[in-house]
């Protein structure tokens, strides 16, 4: 019994705080990626890579967070890119065409996007349509109604004061949506950890029938779900709109394959009721780091296609592994 | 009663330090039904498992037509003549009558069904057990009998020589019992020895022979049917008394109704059942499995679509009931499926007791971190809940204790009415004693507690009054320090009037 027994324990204590940490894998994983990609190009790792990386992440990683709340509780929405191109061509149209200011245009842009979500919604919590089905099917409904709005022609918005609130740079250096990213994070993060709401979502996911006897709303939390979704598709939208000064139906193609992918690689169970923003968080910066560095190394596009599916399926294979372990 | 074709010498099994069953003897003649009783625990799955191949005997043989056999599994034992309908249906609900009967044994040409020899094994499948069911309905549009035939039929393809049938008129009304109880002495006539396990006590003389009785695992009595009448039954299958069981003491009842349910229906399972709680006090709902007990439960919480009847709660009236809204009302139910309704497995033990306390003793948007950790903590303080830290997952967690993190998550969210379905599930002895005292200490607290348990002793330790459910109708009144298990086996088994 020496004097020092209890520090000993303290650090075992924080040795298996460390080694049962959920994310720890994935941080290893980004160290690895970064430490490659790092020797492979000398441009990737400079600050204003790293910052590119980080605007190109907004797009999809914004749509990730909230992926994140929408698996977690169990369901799927595939129709985010659609919805983004929706409301891109909506806010073109609206500006370009109608003359609306830019504020208003954002503001209807945005509810008829909540309307959407909470159609898909209503449809999954009072109908039982599951989402895989009713987002499927939003998927071709909002791209095609997108289409119809510009007879897929880009719209230009000629906005300095928008495009410097979606494409500009803090003190010249900082790009605006990265900070639209991390901020995106930290509200995700805090609703998911520290509101009702957030650990309903999880109670929800985890095991439906014992949340609806809980008394949990769990209606509700199924429509709120869908709705954030469709607000930060809809968010990615007018932040892709600002960069190309453009309302434009033919954006974010792929949007949902990137979105879910960097929720699974984060851990994200798709059964539902497991998975964290931090996670995600990592999958974002992976996936986008994969991208950036493949551009970078000049892979053939098409190359590119095949990897970022394959890391989709590692990711799920290793998230099953774990599982299985967890429980033996 | 000639032949012998099963015969088990003192087969013992446990599990971990659970010893389920103990130097059982059992033997079985061509021909002969038997049916094997026993209280939820006394061995009788464990039994049947060890017979059809589910698990190994620690100890002790089984001989099939005096061969000693060891079977490497279900599908070994069915292959050797032994056969099993399990309670929970099993057909594949879009499958044909006929492909369901062959099912897991389809004839085939290079991977081609041979639906004509399908047909024909079912045909005669059917035949043997002596109903007519269309060969090519599917399994889902069938009625809960024909899908138990079904299932028998499908249990006779391969001509078993023992036919293992679990609880098989539980889902049956009356006529259809008759009618299945009248199937099976067909089969046994024809030399398939049957083994019956049943709660009805009814049925037992009309179908069986001969019955086993188990209790905690070992062999009670094995006699003729004829030769003991359903009291004598009834006093071996729940035992005597034991003399440590503690029985509640006689109070006065507060008189104030808290809770009232009027005439409440629900699809045949509930028959006009009514009674009244009153605040304060633990109300004991005894009867067999089927008599109802979940379905006024949650018939009263509103999980039950359909179901008619009045639920008044101080008086008033509640209508389009739903969980949440009795919640909201003071009035929380704890699930008898614990892994079904109950928990959150993924979900921390933390995250599982306070799901019904937010939005309601917990603010409604933003979480209370500091006053979470107080409920959590006095929560497993309270209710001696193990675990390695709050946030472990609760998947990974102990049965009894999962059972003691959801009653601790009604108890967090401060509920005046608690009905309480099979609590005492999968609880080990100590951490049964504790809930006792926690449910009692809640009464006198002056909160009204339902509690449903099949386990009869529990009832006079637990319970200021019981009533008795038959056939999903309230019959009885037992005060709590009268209701001893063989007084409320009795009347839970009491035959039913003809008139009904």
């Amino acid at each position: 019994m020496s004097n020092e027994a209890p520090g000993v324990i303290r650090g075992k204590q924080l040795w298996s705080a460390i080694r049962s940490w959920e994310s720890l894998g994935l941080m290893v994983a980004v160290v690895v990626l970064y430490a490659s990609l790092s020797v492979a190009s000398p441009l990737f790792f400079t600050l204003s890579n790293q910052l590119a990386i980080l605007q190109n992440a907004a797009f999809f990683g914004i749509v990730a967070f909230a992926m994140a709340l929408v698996i977690v509780s169990g369901e799927i929405d595939i129709s985010v890119g659609s919805q983004a191109a929706l409301s891109s061509s909506m806010l073109g149209v609206l500006i370009t065409n109608q003359g609306v200011s830019m504020p208003v245009a954002v503001v209807i842009v945005m509810a008829s996007a909540a309307l959407t979500g909470t159609f898909t919604g209503v449809m999954r919590a009072y109908f039982g349509v599951p989402t895989f089905i009713s987002t499927l099917a939003m998927y071709f409904i909002l791209r095609g109604m997108a289409q119809l709005l510009t007879r897929n022609f880009p719209f230009p918005i000629d906005r300095d004061l928008f495009f410097y609130w979606g494409s500009g740079k803090l003190f010249d250096t900082i790009p605006v949506a990265a900070i639209y990213l991390l901020l995106a994070a930290l509200v995700v993060g805090f609703i998911a950890r520290k509101t009702v709401f957030g650990r309903s979502v999880y109670a929800v996911g985890g095991n439906i029938k014992a949340a609806t006897l809980s008394g949990i709303a769990v209606r509700r939390v199924k429509i709120l779900v869908m709705l954030i979704s469709a607000l930060a598709a809809s968010i990615a939208g007018l932040l892709q709109s600002a960069q190309l000064s453009s309302g434009n139906s033919t954006i974010a193609i792929g949007l949902e394959f990137d979105a879910i992918a960097a929720t699974i690689i984060g851990g994200t169970a798709l059964t539902g009721g497991k998975g964290t923003v931090l996670g995600t968080a990592i999958g974002v910066v992976i996936i986008a780091a994969l991208l950036n560095g493949m551009v970078l190394l000049g892979v053939n596009p098409y190359a590119q296609q095949v990897v970022r599916g394959a890391i989709v399926l590692i990711a799920v294979v290793v998230n099953v592994w774990r599982s299985r372990r967890t429980l033996a | 009663m000639s032949d012998l074709v099963l015969s088990c010498k003192s087969v013992t099994k446990s599990f971990g330090p659970v010893i389920a069953l103990r130097d059982v003897d059992f033997d079985l003649h061509r021909g002969e039904v038997r049916a094997l009783l026993g209280k939820n625990g006394a061995g009788k799955s464990t039994l049947v498992n060890l017979i059809s191949g589910a698990f190994k005997p620690d100890s002790g043989s089984i001989e099939l037509d005096g061969q000693k056999v060891v079977w490497s599994g279900p599908s070994a034992a069915q292959a050797g003549g032994i056969a099993v309908v399990h309670q929970e249906f099993s057909l594949v609900p879009g499958l044909s009558v006929a492909e369901n009967i062959t099912l897991g044994r389809w004839p085939q040409n290079l991977g081609v069904i041979d639906i004509a020899r399908v047909r024909e094994i079912a045909h005669s499948s059917l035949e043997q057990l002596g109903v007519e069911i269309s060969l090519s309905a599917e399994a889902q549009s069938l009625s809960s009998a024909e899908q138990q035939l079904v299932e028998i039929a499908k249990a006779l393809v391969g001509n078993p020589r023992v036919l293992i049938l679990d609880e098989p008129t539980s889902a049956l009304d009356s006529r259809e019992v008759e009618t299945l109880l009248g199937l099976i002495r067909r089969l046994a006539s024809t030399g398939i020895s049957v083994i019956y396990v049943s709660h009805r006590m009814k049925e037992i003389p009309l179908v069986a022979d001969t019955l086993t009785i188990l209790r905690d695992g070992e062999e009670i009595s094995t006699q003729d049917v004829a030769a003991v009448s359903s009291e004598q039954v009834a006093s071996l299958i729940s035992g005597q008394p034991e003399k440590s069981a503690r029985v509640i003491a006689p109070r006065p009842r507060s008189g104030r109704v808290v809770l009232e349910a009027r005439g409440i229906s629900y699809a045949g399972r509930l028959n006009n059942a009514s009674f009244s709680l009153e605040a304060g006090e633990v109300l004991g709902l005894g009867g067999l499995l089927g008599s109802g007990r979940t379905e006024l439960l949650q018939s009263i919480v509103g999980m039950l679509r359909g179901s008619t009847g009045t639920v008044l709660l101080n008086g008033e009236e509640i209508q389009r009931r739903s969980p949440r809204k009795m919640l909201n009302l003071g009035l929380g139910y704890t699930p008898e499926d614990r892994k079904g309704w109950g928990i959150f497995p993924v979900l921390g033990l933390d995250e599982n007791i306070l799901v019904s306390a937010r939005g309601r003793v917990l603010p409604k948007f933003r979480r209370s971190l500091y006053r979470e950790r107080r409920i959590v903590a006095d929560s497993i303080g309270s209710l001696h809940i193990q675990a390695s830290s709050p946030q472990q997952e609760i998947g990974t967690i102990s049965g009894g204790n999962q059972q003691k993190a959801v009653i601790g998550r009604a108890l967090a969210a401060n509920l005046q009415i608690l009905l309480l379905d099979e609590p005492t599930r999968g609880v080990d002895l100590e951490a049964k004693a504790q809930l006792y005292d926690v449910i009692r200490g809640l009464a006198n607290e002056g909160i009204s507690i339902i509690f449903v348990s099949s386990e009869l002793e529990e009832i006079p330790e637990v319970c200021d009054r019981a009533l008795i459910l038959r056939n999903g109708h309230v019959h009885e009144e037992v005060k709590g320090w009268e209701a001893s298990p063989e007084k409320i086996l009795a009347l839970a088994m009491k035959q039913e009037d003809v008139h009904e």
